[in-house]
């Protein structure tokens, strides 16, 4: 019996195994080793800051060579759980390809980088539980990247106290400024700056977008996720710079954080109370459903539908599957280059990366192309803290000195960093639309990048 | 369970019958684990400081759902909840009121007590199913009103508050390695009152309302009030859990967890560890939290040894799969919990060379 059972046991985990290790991914030739090309940052608009001179740093510590040595670039996020199809495989293969090319070039001033990356299912005790243990084994860490909203709020005063950058995905605006000068960094614009932009955008362009029989007022009803993500974009800042600029933002309708949640009855109360915009504050099947939705009640040609910037990825229309083209016309706040725009050299290298490990087409999306840029924008800070402070003085301070003194940073023209006089997030975007473009869906620009209204909260 | 002696082995006193620790070396094995976790500090890596925290509160809340369910027989899928009453008062308290962490955790316990009175409220008309049903309202209502009452006290749909750092004097507890003496000695003085609870009167009176309410009730024995004194005491561990755990992340509210997947997983580590047992919370907590690691560790190496086009795969799905089947396999051969296979384990060294 007991012969019996382990025999069952055994075969059984090995089936697993073999679940979970032979899916679709195909297989490929590593790529050669690429140079990093000089790189076009997105053609943002200055804010009107005033950055004071740095500078020029007068010892290049890097020309010493770090051979030998390693930088560790941590990474926690989930990459199973509730919401692990946002991040996907492709998170994982843009973080390995990325590091694997920025070693194949000689690495950082010639020190070799290691990835450690930790799954924490989205739920925030392993996200405190995980920094705390790299804080630990890492006395001198200087950064750690994250991704979501719970991971930035849960991590932000820890990270304050103890003087670490959190490059963070969930662009929480509390988390990042309040109070003031805090050590998390956003990819991306704050939800509220997001949500502003597009309502500037409405009001700049709704005389050629407005649906078929809508009147000139613009009223915005907001969907969201439970919890801070989905309330994100809908904060006092940003409803008052709604209000003025005439466009009237409904109360914030939520849905549960599942892929069976009810959308029809908030979308129902957002249309009987005169929306003619709905902005979507969700991502995943999030999105997915609202879209399902609003064709479902014949509400898709009587408002104008957009949504933040992880509202329009490519997973979004992976879940819609065969009825992705259902999303054609939708808007998204777009703060990042896209994989079509391939006269951008970080874009053709990312593409590079991604063609030469093989990938399945649904992986083409934003997880992939952020990363691999991100960690070269890391990368770029850290050789910056080395000339400013040598690789011996090297802590969490050098290195968010090192980023504050560079002021932006850009991750191979995909994307910015900015933390200019106390910013924390990128402040411009473009306004991208759904539209079929020679027979394939297209995040087509129909707003280049544009300062974004500043939405930040007060310090306290 | 009756423990399996040899002969000769008896006790000589009153005194002797009624003690928990019997014989000299069960008193060195305790002092010896409690040792080895308050010195972890000292020689522990983060990962087992840390661990041992977790795992430190969340046996306090597994405690007060083997009172209720495991010796009780109520069930409850509120536990989470009621942990976030804890975590919530105690902040406000420290807070607003000013008060040390110290003072606040028996106040947050008594606090999140009452709301597990109002909710062991319909135990009087339901029992099995439909009474886990009725505490699952507690686990809707309590969460919606953190996000949807009081925002400025609550933190609104943000989803959380700041709780402060517990200090005495000037020294703070703001580091996992220091925090762990507030979690062993809250931890110590929980397994205290519950391990004396189940060998009071209430504890009979508990026990004999699992066994058979009727009879219970026929030798005397008041169902409505009993049921109720067994949810305010689990509410209240829920709620000491809950504070502790706010004040360890620094912070509580929705966006920390507390939902019903938390309070399922309390009730599945209760019955891993072994329901109506001391030590049961012990090990089934222990047992779930390091199988999480340890599925996350093997699939992270398992990965690593695989080829590249693999890892991304193998990292995005092992973990639940793996995860997954080591529960399945735990209830199909260990079904009675770890407890149980502990008492086995004793009884079979009691009773060496004759255990069969």
């Amino acid at each position: 019996m007991r012969k019996k059972s382990f025999i069952l046991l055994s075969m059984l985990v090995l089936a697993s195994l073999v679940l979970t290790a032979c899916g679709g991914a195909a297989t490929t030739e590593a790529p050669a080793p690429t140079a990093v090309p000089p790189t076009k940052v997105p053609p943002t608009e200055a804010p009107p800051t005033e950055v004071p001179p740095t500078e020029a740093p007068t010892v290049r510590y890097c020309a010493d060579g770090l051979e030998g040595e390693t930088f560790t670039f941590y990474s926690q996020a989930g990459l199973t759980g509730p919401l692990s199809t946002i991040l996907g495989t492709a998170f994982v293969n843009a973080l390995n390809d990325s590091i694997r090319d920025i070693n194949e070039a000689g690495g950082i001033c010639g020190a070799e980088i290691v990835l450690k990356l930790t799954d924490t299912q989205y739920d925030a005790e392993q996200e405190i539980a995980t920094y705390q243990q790299t804080k630990g084994e890492d006395p001198n860490l200087m950064s750690i990247a994250t991704y979501g909203s719970g991971a930035t709020i849960a991590l932000a005063p820890l990270l304050r106290e103890d003087h670490v950058v959190n490059f963070a995905a969930g662009l929480n605006a509390q988390a990042m400024y309040v109070p003031r000068d805090g050590w998390t960094v956003g990819v991306a614009p704050i939800y509220a700056d997001q949500f502003a932009g597009f309502v500037q955008f409405l009001s700049e362009s709704w005389a050629d977008i407005k649906p078929e029989g809508a009147g000139d007022e613009i009223v915005v009803g907001v969907i969201g996720w439970e919890g801070p993500f989905g309330a994100g974009a809908t904060t006092a800042e940003s409803i008052a710079y709604a209000e003025s600029v005439g466009v009237q933002v409904l109360d914030l309708e939520t849905y549960a954080i599942s892929a069976e949640a009810d959308v029809v009855t908030p979308l129902q109360n957002l249309a009987l109370q005169g929306a003619n915009v709905i902005y979507i504050q969700s991502l995943g099947f999030g999105p997915a459903q609202v879209i399902g939705t609003l064709h479902a009640l014949e509400m898709w040609s009587q408002v104008v539908v957009g949504g933040c910037n992880w509202a329009m990825n490519t997973d979004v229309l992976t879940i819609l599957g065969e009825s992705a083209p259902a999303a054609i016309g939708m808007y998204g706040v777009f703060p990042y280059n896209w994989w079509n725009d391939t006269d951008l050299p970080g874009v053709q290298q990312a593409l590079a990366a991604f063609e030469a490990g093989g990938y399945a087409e649904s992986d083409k999306a934003v997880s992939y192309i952020t990363s691999y840029g991100g960690t070269f924008a890391w990368k770029t800070i850290l050789e910056h803290a080395i000339d400013m402070v040598g690789f011996e003085n090297l802590n969490g301070d050098a290195f968010f000195d090192a980023f504050k003194d560079l002021g932006t940073v850009s991750a191979l023209g995909i994307f910015e960093y900015d933390v200019r006089d106390g910013t924390r997030a990128p402040r411009s975007s473009q306004i991208r639309q759904v539209q079929l473009v020679d027979g394939a869906l297209e995040f087509v620009i129909v707003k280049d990048f544009f300062v974004l209204p500043d939405t930040r909260p007060p310090a306290e | 369970m009756a423990v399996m002696r040899p002969a000769g082995d008896y006790d000589r006193s009153y005194q002797e019958d009624k003690s928990y620790i019997r014989k000299p070396w069960q008193w060195v094995v305790l002092i010896a684990s409690i040792g080895v976790v308050a010195t972890c500090p000292y020689w522990g890596t983060p990962y087992i400081i840390t661990t041992v925290n977790r795992i430190g509160y969340t046996i306090i809340a597994v405690q007060g759902l083997n009172i209720l369910t495991g010796y009780t027989g109520q069930i409850s899928l509120g536990q989470a909840a009621f942990m976030l009453v804890g975590g919530y008062v105690s902040t406000l308290v420290v807070t607003h009121l000013g008060l040390s962490m110290f003072l606040a955790l028996p106040i947050a316990a008594v606090g999140a007590g009452i709301v597990g009175l109002i909710f062991g409220l319909p135990s009087l008309r339901v029992k099995g199913f439909y009474l886990a049903m009725a505490t699952l309202a507690a686990q809707f209502i309590i969460p919606w009103l953190t996000k949807h009452a009081f925002p400025e006290f609550l933190g609104g749909t943000e989803g959380r508050i700041a709780t402060p750092v517990p200090q005495i004097g000037s020294f703070l507890f703001n580091e996992p390695a220091r925090f762990i003496y507030i979690t062993l000695g809250v931890l110590i003085v929980t397994t205290f009152i519950a391990a004396n609870i189940t060998r009071t009167r209430l504890g009979r009176a508990f026990i004999a309302i699992r066994d058979n309410d009727l009879a219970a009730e026929l030798l005397g024995v008041n169902l409505f009030g009993y049921k109720l004194r067994a949810f305010f005491i689990a509410a209240m561990y829920a709620g000491l859990a809950g504070a502790l755990k706010a004040h360890y992340q620094r912070a509580i509210g929705t966006e920390f967890g507390y939902s019903l997947t938390e309070s399922i997983v309390l009730l599945g580590m209760l019955v891993v560890g072994g329901l109506g047992t001391n030590i049961g919370p012990f090990l089934g907590t222990t047992f779930i939290i390091v199988m999480q690691d340890v599925s996350n560790v093997v699939g992270s190496s398992f990965a690593g040894i695989m080829p590249p086009e693999m890892t991304a795969r193998l990292l995005t799905s092992f973990r639940p799969i793996f995860f997954g089947l080591i529960l399945m396999f735990f209830l199909i051969f260990e079904p009675r919990g770890l407890a149980h296979r502990w008492q086995l384990f004793k009884a079979a060294w009691r009773l060496r060379p004759f255990s069969h």
